[in-house]
């Protein structure tokens, strides 16, 4: 997924944004993609996601 | 005699005013005078109605017991994004205002209980920051130092207790935004179990992690407001902690935090060790993961929340709000699913930690540094430069995924400067959580609850 992304993201941001703004935001979405490749990393197979408040079991 | 608004707290003043001691209108007429000398300084509130807050107290004057009005002509600062019904909310921007005619619940309750809501406390813009600066109306400034960072967002709540500018405040956390600065000023904040305190009237930032609770200078006020704003009682029945397992997150400690935070917080292990709890070091597996896995669903849920009033005025956000919010906004849905899988996996992992261990509660630090200074952008904790930004949410953050109780209690200072332990347990815990704090800051332990003059 983040390697997708990222090519769909920062396309976006080069089309959305100009000058510092696209400079600053750039920089933002490759931390967060390194979150996204960080998440992608667990096993995340079957697990249901989280809805509405936890309720530890 | 003269009332010393820096000296009091919730629980003493209550008293005080029950048995007749103190007037609500001498305190309420301390703090205005506290105001006066000092908010031009730390700029804890954005907005004071001096007349109402004095009309508020004349009528607190002939109130009735503390059974009926359990907070009677208590002085409360209520963070910028909680409505107060005629005064203004801004959420601390400059493009953004609505003029609300009735309380948020959580304040109507505060109301009911008989406190004087004094003002509006500042906040980053629309809680969206962990820093406390403010580019539109100035930061609030920390009462131990002006020159550095209170922390956020709950900025101005945190400053005015610590100062002496209130003696309870109201605010919200959704990383850390209650326990941040509560830790950085040297007071006490608790967060919620979710849903616990109702959000009408507060303007959101992410709805997975939203709540409103409690700033005050002790665990003890904390636990009179939150049962005011639950409207149940939370009191501990027991404030001992014996008899308690307590995980330590050990891996908050060695690494993330600096030494004099980790021993400062390994003490409070100690102290509630010397008080019969048992304290273990726990380490779940995949806890340094949480504040990824809390940054990607936080930036989508805040983006949707500004959907309609970003669309209309981005150029007026401030930068780095308008940057998350613009990144947020491109992150598509399987990305926030991805997020919250894997925050469902985090929850269970540390379920498992406590059921394993059997434990009660955790503990580690609530910030792994004292307040930075105002312009810095990074920290350095151990021999990594850290940015401020990242290193006040990585204690923080985690505990905010799993939905429980957490409160932030002074710790230590360094260098004059406080620092917090942070107490969390599984949701509906609170009473759990204050018999800690409670006890940390007990007859029998160390004294570091601090004020400032």
């Amino acid at each position: 997924m983040a390697e997708d992304l990222a090519e769909r993201l920062l396309f976006a941001v080069a089309r959305e944004l100009e000058g510092e703004r696209r400079n600053a935001v750039l920089n933002l979405l490759r931390e967060v993609l390194a979150d996204l490749e960080v998440i992608e990393r667990l096993p995340l197979e079957g697990v249901e996601p989280q809805a509405g408040p936890p309720q530890w079991p | 005699m003269a009332v010393d608004a820096t000296e009091l707290t919730v629980s003493r003043a209550r008293a005080e005013i029950e048995s007749g001691e103190l007037s609500p209108v001498e305190l309420t007429e301390a703090v205005l005078e506290r105001i006066s000398e000092r908010n031009r300084e730390l700029n804890a509130y954005l907005f004071v109605d001096e007349e109402e807050a004095r009309a508020q107290a004349r009528a607190a004057e002939t109130g009735g017991s503390a059974a009926e009005l359990p907070l009677r002509g208590i002085p409360i600062c209520v963070k910028d994004i909680i409505d107060v019904a005629d005064m203004p909310t801004t959420a601390g921007a400059d493009h953004w205002r609505r003029d609300p005619a009735t309380d948020a619940t959580s304040v109507a309750r505060l109301r009911a209980a008989g406190a004087v809501i004094v003002g509006k406390g500042n906040t980053n813009e629309f809680a969206y920051g962990i820093d406390g600066h403010n580019p539109h109306w100035g930061d609030a400034r920390n009462p131990h130092d002006p020159e550095r960072i209170t922390g956020g967002s709950s900025s101005g709540p945190a400053a005015a207790v610590a100062g002496g500018l209130a003696l309870g405040g109201l605010g919200t956390d959704t990383g850390g935004s209650l326990r941040v600065p509560s830790s950085l000023c040297g007071v006490t904040g608790f967060r919620p179990t979710l849903g616990n305190v109702p959000l009408r009237g507060v303007v959101p930032l992410a709805w997975s992690f939203d709540v409103a609770g409690p700033i005050a200078r002790t665990a003890e006020d904390c636990s009179l407001l939150l049962d005011v704003l639950q409207g149940r009682p939370v009191t501990p029945p027991d404030p001992s902690p014996a008899g308690l397992r307590i995980g330590l997150l050990a891996e908050l400690l060695a690494d993330h935090s600096e030494p004099h935070v980790a021993e400062g917080v390994e003490r409070a292990a100690q102290t509630l060790r010397g008080l019969g709890a048992q304290v273990v070091e726990v380490r779940p597996r995949d806890l340094h993961l949480a504040p990824a896995v809390f940054r990607t669903i936080q930036l989508v849920e805040a983006a949707r929340a500004h959907a309609k009033w970003f669309n209309r005025q981005r150029e007026r956000y401030a930068p780095r709000v308008r940057d998350l919010l613009e990144c947020g906004r491109l992150l598509p849905a399987d990305a926030y699913v991805a997020g919250q899988q894997a925050r469902r996996l985090l929850v269970d992992e540390i379920a498992d930690t406590v059921r394993e261990h059997r434990l009660d509660a955790l503990l580690a630090p609530a910030t792994p540094v004292t307040a930075p200074r105002r312009d810095a952008a990074t920290v350095t904790i151990g021999e990594r430069e850290v940015p401020v930004r990242a290193a006040l949410l990585s204690m923080t953050a985690p505990i905010s995924l799993l939905g429980g109780p957490a409160a932030a209690v002074p710790a230590g200072t360094h260098d004059g400067l406080p620092f917090g332990a942070q107490i969390a347990a599984r949701p509906g815990a609170e009473a759990t959580v204050l018999r800690i704090a409670t006890a940390l800051q007990g007859a029998d332990a160390p004294q570091w609850f601090a004020t400032t003059n």
